[in-house]
């Protein structure tokens, strides 16, 4: 007897269709599961024996041929248990091929039968053609955001085969939803940037806040500089708070790379919040690009997709990990190729990265700094010229003073500068259909007229030599951004251009080689 | 037991002389003598076949003869005399170096291997001169001090330094370097010190003064800087290696530019690496040069004290540059003007200290720093927008009238320092202006000539 099954197996963040074709013949016992599948698939062979005996169904002692088919990509994950269990039973004459005609299947299987959710259920659902699809129970609520397909659940494999059966009807186990509740506290999963974060906790920090403004609203990387304790963490952990919301075609795509990175739904998904990611330093390349060697996983870059990628102490990174970074800040996706499969991830994050002057970190003051020039230079050199180049946003963070921390006063909240950051978004979409930092040249130069004194003023800076011409472009687009704040009007003026290039500060800044007065 | 060679000679020398490639503790590789071959035995007793320059440096290059002791041996006696001594083993009854026992039979095995022919040719190729205690050209400020350089090696522009027989290039220390004047400080300094560093540097050369340093990063390299833009006095430097290993590396654009325009010099042989201990030395040698040593930034303890001590006890003027008394880089300094020693304002307090009469001085035109910096601004400017910059009548300084300005531009100007002030620093003094606004008037100030833009920061310039 053959039997097919449809289901679907994960490559990247997509979604593959793929028929399980289950063999039951006469011959010497056996289980076989061929159609290159990864570790996990193979060992589905225990699992399905263990659940359909703990279901009471009957073990064959025949000889069982599953293929994945098409038997030329690699089969991954746990999500095919389900599928496989189900066309055994159909072969063995358990269940009849009518009964499961029009319904996919998707899920991994315990011991005791119960059906568990797999990552990627999204994308998975996505790729099955056929108009119902079975998920566990625990995924029917993300398995209907799509809602172009009928969504079935059963708790475990006793009770969906009666369903199958028309023996009872199919459970409803939509209570089954993810909390709509921020939690305050989810450093594992690195989103501790939420709504309760607001940005007038912060005092002093005027240029810092500045920054973070004009980078929010203007979509560009910024870096921040300045020794411990001076604030760069909390800034940028408050920059989510003023981003605007996700589109809900951006939500979708962000909870389909967090649901194939395994990573469960949660408030964020309601309230649209742009994600935000803050790997470790010591993360490693493969960790922060994506990738793997059976399963490709998307990277820290892909989960910062649509929000945030906030990498604190940039001078510990490895270098290869900072470098692989130029490809994705230019395209927006990061294309991982491995000998068997490439894959394409979506990574159009806003790059966020915090450092101190030097590895003593106490620099811009000469007494306080006890690193050798040599030291300074060795910690600058990690970060290469390209990389630093791509930083739109340069920004000195000192301590603040305690008569700034003392100051009492009305500090904008973040609301309000969201607000502003909105419509200086909405200005920037209605000119060119994006945001500023993405703009090309040519785009730029039709959409930013300088006037005689902002001309005059740039002229003078690349003459002095504090300016280069690769810093020229990048100070226009943030002079474009800052006049997008202020309303807008079609010239950059000389004042746009002069807050452009103190928030874009060269890198000998970096060097503490500068006295503060 | 150690002789300096370059890498290539030292390779080439090694093979079937006996001779092994070892490694000391820290690092450096030094060669040792384990079997004597009589052929390469060079020098001759009594017929002389080099210049006497080749058996100073020579003498130089072997180290376990002591500095002092060398000085002491080249006052009483020519190079070539002490050589030969030296390869008879007649200095039996000297300690060579204090504190090593005397290995005469190895001493002599040293001297002995030595290639006079060799090193000849590499100090041509090298372009390198050398001079010794007594020879007709030694500085004449080193003669008798107390703790002479017993040989120098020198490196020099072209036209004054012919390497090879004839050395006499050190002479022009005497005759064309008058009057000398050394700008030292530390190496970690602040944007001022290194501005004033290369202020005094640039002026000083401009009144035909030879300045002095250690081309170390910081003041010492900022203000060779200086003297080299202003190309009118043969700049001096002094290092702590050989004169073939350029240290620090950082300072390979002004090493170059001074061995071309200037001269160098170092106590040290070809091959020498900087060490820790060649510092303090090189510092005195420095401070022996100059008749002033002006500090411009320095810690309370740094190397530029040690050029201070031994200035002091060579009865040499020591000046100061004032900074700010929160500055750590500037508490050396001040504890200096505090203890007497000169305050330097600018390059005309250093001429008025050399001996200049008003009326030199009054040739020389020193413009003070503040008022070269509002020039530059006024010509940047003067292209630009018009601006409130007017001249004194009867002066060519300039000075602009902060009663012009509006309120809220006498606030934000009053948020910035004459030294440079952080942008964030302004920002946050001046709180309750809106940020944008802030940014207009700084630019507003800036093209009135009232302040100059730095990257990220800002200097008042009235």
């Amino acid at each position: 007897m053959i039997s097919r099954v449809a289901t679907a197996s994960l490559n990247g963040v997509d979604g593959v269709s793929v028929t399980v074709e289950v063999h039951v013949s006469n011959g010497l016992p056996g289980f076989t599961i061929v159609g290159l599948p990864d570790a996990a698939c193979r060992e589905s062979r225990d699992r399905v024996r263990a659940a359909l005996l703990s279901s009471s169904f009957s073990w064959s002692t025949k000889r069982i041929t599953v293929n994945l088919a098409p038997s030329g990509t690699r089969k991954n994950g746990a999500g095919l248990d389900l599928p496989i269990a189900i066309g055994f039973l159909v072969a063995t004459g358990e269940l009849s091929e009518t009964q499961i005609e029009d319904v996919g299947f998707i899920g991994e299987l315990g011991l005791d039968g119960t059906i568990r959710p797999v990552p990627g259920t999204l994308s998975l659902i996505d790729a099955i053609q056929n108009p119902a699809v079975v998920v566990a129970a625990r995924s029917v609520f993300e398995a209907s955001i799509l809602g172009n397909k009928q969504i079935h659940s059963a708790l475990d494999l006793a009770e969906l085969v009666a369903a199958l059966k028309g023996l009872r009807p199919f459970g409803q186990y939509n209570h089954f939803r993810p909390s709509t509740q921020a939690k305050k506290y989810q450093v594992d999963e690195g989103i501790e940037a939420s709504m309760d974060l607001d940005i007038s906790e912060v005092r002093g920090q005027r240029l810092g806040k500045r920054a973070l403004e004009v980078c929010a609203a203007g979509g560009h990387n910024v870096l921040l500089v300045g020794p411990p304790g001076a604030g760069k963490t909390m800034l940028a952990r408050r920059l989510v708070s003023i981003l605007p919301k996700l589109s809900s075609k951006q939500a979708l795509e962000v909870t389909r790379i967090r649901s194939a990175a395994g990573l469960e739904l949660d408030h964020s998904f309601y309230d649209q919040i742009p994600p935000f990611r803050s790997p470790h330093h010591r993360a490693s390349l493969v960790a922060l690009i994506g990738g793997g060697s059976s399963t490709m996983r998307p990277g820290e870059i892909s989960l910062a997709h649509h929000g945030v990628l906030f990498l604190d102490e940039l001078g510990e990174f490895q270098v290869s990990a900072l470098e692989s970074l130029r490809q994705p800040l230019e395209e927006g996706l990061i294309r991982i190729s491995r000998c068997r499969t490439t894959v394409t991830f979506p990574a159009r994050f806003q790059l966020v990265a915090a450092m101190n002057p030097c590895p003593c970190g106490e620099g811009f003051l000469p007494g306080s700094c006890r690193c050798t020039p040599q030291q300074i230079n060795r910690y600058t050199r990690r970060l290469s010229g390209p990389l630093l180049d791509r930083f739109d946003l340069r920004v000195p963070i000192n301590p603040p003073t305690p008569e700034e921390l003392m100051v009492e006063g009305k500090r904008p909240n973040s609301e309000e500068i969201k607000i502003r950051i909105e419509s200086a978004r909405k200005r920037q979409q209605d000119r060119a259909g994006k945001l500023n930092s993405d703009l090309t040249t040519n785009e730029l130069s039709k959409h930013a007229e300088l006037t005689e004194q902002a001309k005059a003023l740039l002229a003078r800076r690349l003459a002095s030599g504090t300016l280069s011409a690769r810093g020229l472009v990048r100070i226009k687009k943030v002079a474009l951004t800052i006049s997008d704040l202020e309303g807008g009007t079609r010239c950059l003026d000389a004042h746009h251009v002069s807050e452009a290039l103190e928030l874009r500060v060269g890198l000998a800044m970096l060097s503490p080689q500068m006295m503060v007065a | 037991m150690v002789l300096y060679q370059s890498g290539d000679d030292r390779i080439s020398s090694l093979k079937g002389s006996g001779y092994n490639q070892l490694n000391n503790a820290d690092g450096t590789e030094y060669t040792e003598y384990t079997e004597y071959n009589p052929s390469t035995n060079t020098a001759d007793d009594d017929c002389r076949e080099h210049d006497q320059s080749i058996y100073a440096a020579a003498l130089a290059g072997i180290e376990s003869i002591g500095r002092s002791w060398l000085a002491r041996a080249l006052e009483c006696s020519k190079p070539s005399q002490v050589w030969s001594k030296l390869e008879e083993g007649k200095f039996d009854s000297f300690s060579l170096k204090r504190g090593q026992p005397n290995d005469l039979a190895k001493l002599r095995y040293q001297v002995r291997k030595v290639d006079l022919t060799r090193l000849k040719a590499r100090l041509e190729s090298h372009q390198v001169g050398v001079t010794y205690v007594g020879a007709p050209d030694f500085p004449a400020k080193l003669v008798g001090d107390q703790q002479v350089p017993p040989v120098l090696f020198c490196k020099g522009s072209k036209e004054l330094v012919r390497a090879g027989a004839d050395v006499s290039s050190l002479a022009i220390l005497d005759s064309l370097c008058h009057p000398m004047v050394s700008i030292i400080g530390t190496r970690n300094c602040s944007h001022y010190g290194r501005e004033c560093a290369y202020q005094l540097g640039y002026d000083l050369s401009s009144c035909g003064v030879s300045v002095i340093s250690g081309l170390a990063q910081g003041i010492d390299g900022a203000a060779h800087r200086g003297a080299l833009d202003a190309n009118q006095a043969f700049p001096i430097g002094v290092v702590a290696s050989g004169l073939n290993l350029i240290y620090p590396s950082q300072s390979r654009d002004i090493w170059n530019l001074i061995s071309e325009r200037g001269i160098l010099l170092s106590e040290y042989p070809l091959g020498a690496p900087a060490q820790k201990w060649h510092f303090p030395a090189r510092n005195r040698i420095i401070a022996a040069l100059s008749d002033v040593v002006i500090v411009v930034e320095s810690r309370r303890a740094g190397g530029a004290m040690h050029t201070v001590n031994a200035s002091t006890s060579r009865n040499i003027q020591v000046m100061a540059v004032p900074g700010s008394i929160r500055s750590p880089v500037s508490q050396g300094t001040n504890d200096l003007i505090y203890d007497g020693a000169l305050m330097v304002r600018d390059a005309t307090d250093v001429l008025v200290a050399l001996g200049y009469s008003a009326h030199q001085i009054n040739d020389t035109k020193v413009v003070s720093a503040r008022d070269r910096v509002a020039q530059q601004t006024a010509d940047a400017t003067a292209s630009g927008v018009t601006n409130g910059l007017n001249l004194q009548p009867g002066s060519n300084q300039l000075d602009l009238d902060t009663n012009t300005l509006t309120g809220k531009q006498t606030e934000v100007l009053q948020a910035i320092g004459y030294e440079p002030t952080l942008t964030s620093a302004i920002l946050n003094r001046c709180h309750y202006i809106d940020i944008g606004e802030i940014h207009s008037l700084l630019y507003n100030l800036e093209s009135l000539g009232f302040i100059r833009s730095g990257d990220g920061w800002w200097t008042r310039l009235f």
